[in-house]
C-alpha cells in the first residue's frame, strides 16, 4: 500500500482529465474515462465515471481486478498514474458534488484552452443518473508528465 | 442482376471501418492507450497520436522507452480509445502489434504531424519520434454514440475533384497545365496558397514552377530535398502534412540563410543577399505536400498552405492526392505528345541577323551550380541555368536563335535526367523566369517541340 502526499491528493480531486485501464477476460487492456475521483482514506480513491461506454469498469469492479488510473492537467502537462485493485461502490451524494465541482473546474480548464462550448460540455458530460462509482486501492503511482521522467515510482 | 424490387441486401459495412472514422485520427483529443504487463498489470496513458495507415491498421507514436513500450514489446498487444472530434462519438481500438518503422514514408508522415503537434500543445522539444510503432486493428467498438450530427462540409469534395480534372484536361501545353490546375484548386476547393515545384536531381532540390495566391510570385525558388514539408514529400515520395506550423518545418529566413552560406563568394555579390525568395506564407498554420509520381519517378510536389490551423484534413489531403497524380500523368502525356513532335521538328539554323543594340548586357555563369546572373541578377540556375547558357552562347557564336527540344534532350553537356517531362518542366520554369526577371533574352514557342530566343540587347558571356 502507498499513501499519497498533500499536493497530489489536491492534484487528483482538482479537475483534471482521467482515463483508466483494466484489464477485460481475454487478459487484454480496455480503456475507460472517469468524471472524478475522491480520495476517501490514505491509501483509497473512488471514482466516478458515467455508465455508458465503460462496462468493462464495472465488470472489473465486480471481479476485484487490476486498475490502473492516469490523472492529467491539460494546460501544465503534469501527469500521474496510480495503479492499485478495485472493487464495486455505490454512488453516495458527495459523489455527485464532486463530480459537478471536477467536472466544471475541468471544463473551464478545456474552454480556456479555446475548446468549442459543444466539445466542452460533451467532454465533461454528466448526469447522475448514468453515473457509476468504483473505489480502488493505492498499490503505487507513478510520475507521468512527458519526458525523460516519465515513469518514476513516486 | 438484382431488379428494384428486389429485396434489398444487408449492408455489408454495417461493421465500423476505420476508413469511416478517420477524423478521430486527426489529432485533436488526446488518445487513451492501454496495455498490460506479463503479470496482468494494466496500465494507461494519453497518446499523442494514433496514425491512419490504411484500411487496416494504424501507428502509434513512440517517443519514450516508457512503461507503455515495455508492455507492448512483451505482449504485443494494445487498446486505444479515440475520440471523434466533430460528432464526439467515441471507439475503441484493439490493436495487434506487427513492427516499428523508424524511417520511411509513416514514420516522416507521422514525424511531420507530431512536430505540429507538440508547436500546438507547447511540448517542442519534448516530443521526438522515435518510431512508428504499427498495429494491425483486430477490433473497433463504439462505446459512445456520436453526440452531435456531423457538420456539412461547406465544399463537397468529389463534385469539386471533378471539376478540376475537367479543368486540368483542357491543358494543352505543360505551363498552362500547371496554372489551370492551381487556379481549378483555388476556385473550386477554397485553397488560398498553392505551389507546383519540380525536382533538378542534379542538385537535389526542387524549383517553384507555378505558383497561386502570394504577394510575389516567387517563381525558380528553390527546397531542397528533406526541407519541410514539400522536401520530405519529395524525397519519401509520400503526403506530408502539417496541422499547426512547427518551426522544424517552417520554410524562410533559415532557408535563405542556409542558401546564402552555399553559395560562392562571387555568387553572393551578386545575389545581393537576395536570391530568390520562397514566396510561402509568413505565418502558415497548415501545410501539405503531395508527391507527383509517374511511372515510379518523382515530376513534381503539389503544395498547399493556408493560415488556418488544421485546414487539410484526411479528406483534403485525399482530394489533393488525386489532383496530384491526375497532374503527374497530364504532365507526361503532354510530354509525350511535344517528344513525338520534336522528332518531327527541324532545326531552324536561319541566323537572326546581325542586329545592333544600344545596350549591352553582361550574362556570367558559374560553373559549380551552373547559376547565371544578367547584369549582375541572379536568373536561374541548374539544369535550367545549364539551358540558358548552352542558348545564349549559340546564339552568340552563331546567331543562330531558334533551337529544338530535341537538340537540347540529346545534348549530352546539359547532364539531363533520363525523364523526357523534366526538360519540359525546366523549359516552363526558364521561360517564367526570363519574363519575370524582364531580361532582354526571352522565350517564345513557334511551334511544337521548338522555341525562338528573342534577343534585346547586345550580350557578353562570362564563364566563372
Amino acid at each position: 500500500m502507498a499513501v499519497l502526499p498533500t499536493d497530489l491528493v489536491d492534484f487528483i480531486q482538482s479537475g483534471v482529465s482521467i482515463i483508466v485501464a483494466v484489464v477485460g477476460a481475454d487478459g487484454r487492456a480496455q480503456t475507460g474515462r472517469a468524471l472524478a475521483a475522491r480520495v476517501v482514506a490514505p491509501d483509497s480513491i473512488r471514482l466516478l465515471y458515467p455508465a455508458e461506454g465503460n462496462a468493462a469498469l464495472g465488470a472489473s469492479a465486480q471481479a476485484k481486478g487490476r486498475i490502473a488510473v492516469t490523472f492529467s492537467a491539460p494546460l501544465s502537462h503534469r501527469t500521474i498514474q496510480i495503479k492499485g485493485v478495485c472493487g464495486t461502490a455505490v454512488v453516495a451524494a458527495e459523489d455527485c458534488d464532486a463530480a459537478a465541482r471536477q467536472s466544471a473546474a475541468f471544463g473551464g480548464v478545456l474552454s480556456g484552452l479555446g475548446y468549442t462550448p459543444a466539445f466542452v460540455s460533451a467532454i465533461c458530460a454528466y448526469r447522475s443518473s448514468d453515473m457509476r462509482a468504483l473505489v480502488f486501492s493505492i498499490e503505487a503511482a507513478f510520475e507521468q508528465t512527458p519526458g525523460p521522467g516519465a515513469g518514476r515510482a513516486l | 442482376m438484382t431488379g428494384a424490387g428486389g429485396a434489398i441486401p444487408a449492408d455489408a459495412g454495417a461493421a465500423v471501418s476505420l476508413d469511416a472514422i478517420r477524423d478521430c485520427f486527426e489529432g485533436v483529443v488526446p488518445a487513451t492507450l492501454a496495455t498490460v504487463d506479463p503479470a496482468g498489470v494494466p496500465n494507461v496513458s494519453f497518446i499523442s497520436q494514433v496514425h491512419y495507415v490504411d484500411p487496416g491498421r494504424v501507428a502509434l507514436s513512440y517517443q519514450f522507452f516508457n512503461k507503455t513500450r515495455r508492455n507492448i514489446l512483451s505482449t504485443r498487444a494494445a487498446s486505444v480509445e479515440v475520440i471523434d472530434p466533430l460528432t464526439m462519438a467515441c471507439y475503441q481500438l484493439d490493436l495487434d502489434f506487427e513492427t516499428t518503422e523508424a524511417e520511411g514514408p509513416v514514420f516522416e508522415m507521422m514525424k511531420a504531424r507530431l512536430s505540429g503537434i507538440a508547436s500546438h500543445t507547447g511540448m517542442e522539444g519534448v516530443f521526438r519520434l522515435m518510431g512508428a510503432d504499427v498495429f494491425r486493428v483486430s477490433a473497433i467498438r463504439r462505446a459512445l454514440e456520436p453526440r452531435f450530427a456531423r457538420p456539412v462540409s461547406s465544399v463537397a469534395a468529389l463534385p469539386a475533384l471533378r471539376r478540376i480534372l475537367a479543368d486540368m484536361a483542357r491543358a494543352t501545353v505543360l505551363g498552362e497545365l500547371y496554372d489551370r490546375t492551381l487556379d481549378a484548386i483555388a476556385r473550386h476547393l477554397g485553397v488560398t496558397n498553392l505551389m507546383i515545384l519540380v525536382p533538378d536531381e542534379t542538385r537535389g532540390a526542387l524549383d517553384a514552377v507555378a505558383t497561386w495566391g502570394y504577394a510575389v510570385s516567387g517563381i525558380g525558388s528553390e527546397v531542397r530535398l528533406g526541407d519541410g514539408v514539400i522536401g520530405v514529400a519529395a524525397r519519401e515520395r509520400v503526403a506530408i502534412r502539417i496541422d499547426h506550423m512547427s518551426t522544424d518545418y517552417l520554410y524562410g529566413s533559415a532557408v535563405r540563410d542556409r542558401l546564402r552560406a552555399e553559395a560562392t563568394p562571387d555568387s553572393v555579390e551578386a545575389f545581393g543577399g537576395q536570391g530568390v525568395a520562397f514566396p510561402g506564407l509568413p505565418r502558415p498554420e497548415s501545410q501539405i505536400a503531395l508527391p507527383m509520381l509517374w511511372q515510379g519517378h518523382l515530376t513534381g510536389v503539389l503544395f498547399a498552405e493556408s493560415p488556418m490551423p488544421m485546414r487539410f484534413l484526411h479528406e483534403e489531403e485525399d482530394t489533393l492526392a488525386c489532383i496530384a497524380a491526375a497532374l503527374a500523368t497530364h504532365a507526361a502525356a503532354l510530354t509525350a505528345a511535344l517528344s513525338t513532335a520534336d522528332d518531327e521538328a527541324e532545326a531552324m539554323a536561319a541566323p537572326a541577323g546581325a542586329a545592333s543594340y544600344d545596350t549591352t548586357v553582361p550574362l556570367r555563369h558559374f560553373k559549380a551550380d551552373d547559376s547565371v546572373f544578367a547584369g549582375g541578377e541572379y536568373v536561374i540556375k541548374g539544369v535550367a541555368g545549364a539551358i540558358l547558357w548552352k542558348l545564349v552562347r549559340a546564339y552568340v557564336a552563331t546567331g543562330c536563335c531558334e533551337f529544338t527540344n530535341r537538340e537540347l534532350r540529346l545534348s549530352p553537356e546539359l547532364r539531363l535526367p533520363t525523364h523526357a517531362e523534366n526538360l519540359e518542366a525546366r523549359l516552363v520554369l526558364l521561360e517564367r523566369r526570363l519574363r519575370e526577371k524582364q531580361v532582354p533574352i526571352q522565350m517564345e514557342k513557334v511551334g511544337r517541340g521548338r522555341f525562338r530566343l528573342v534577343v534585346r540587347a547586345a550580350l557578353t558571356l562570362q564563364e566563372q
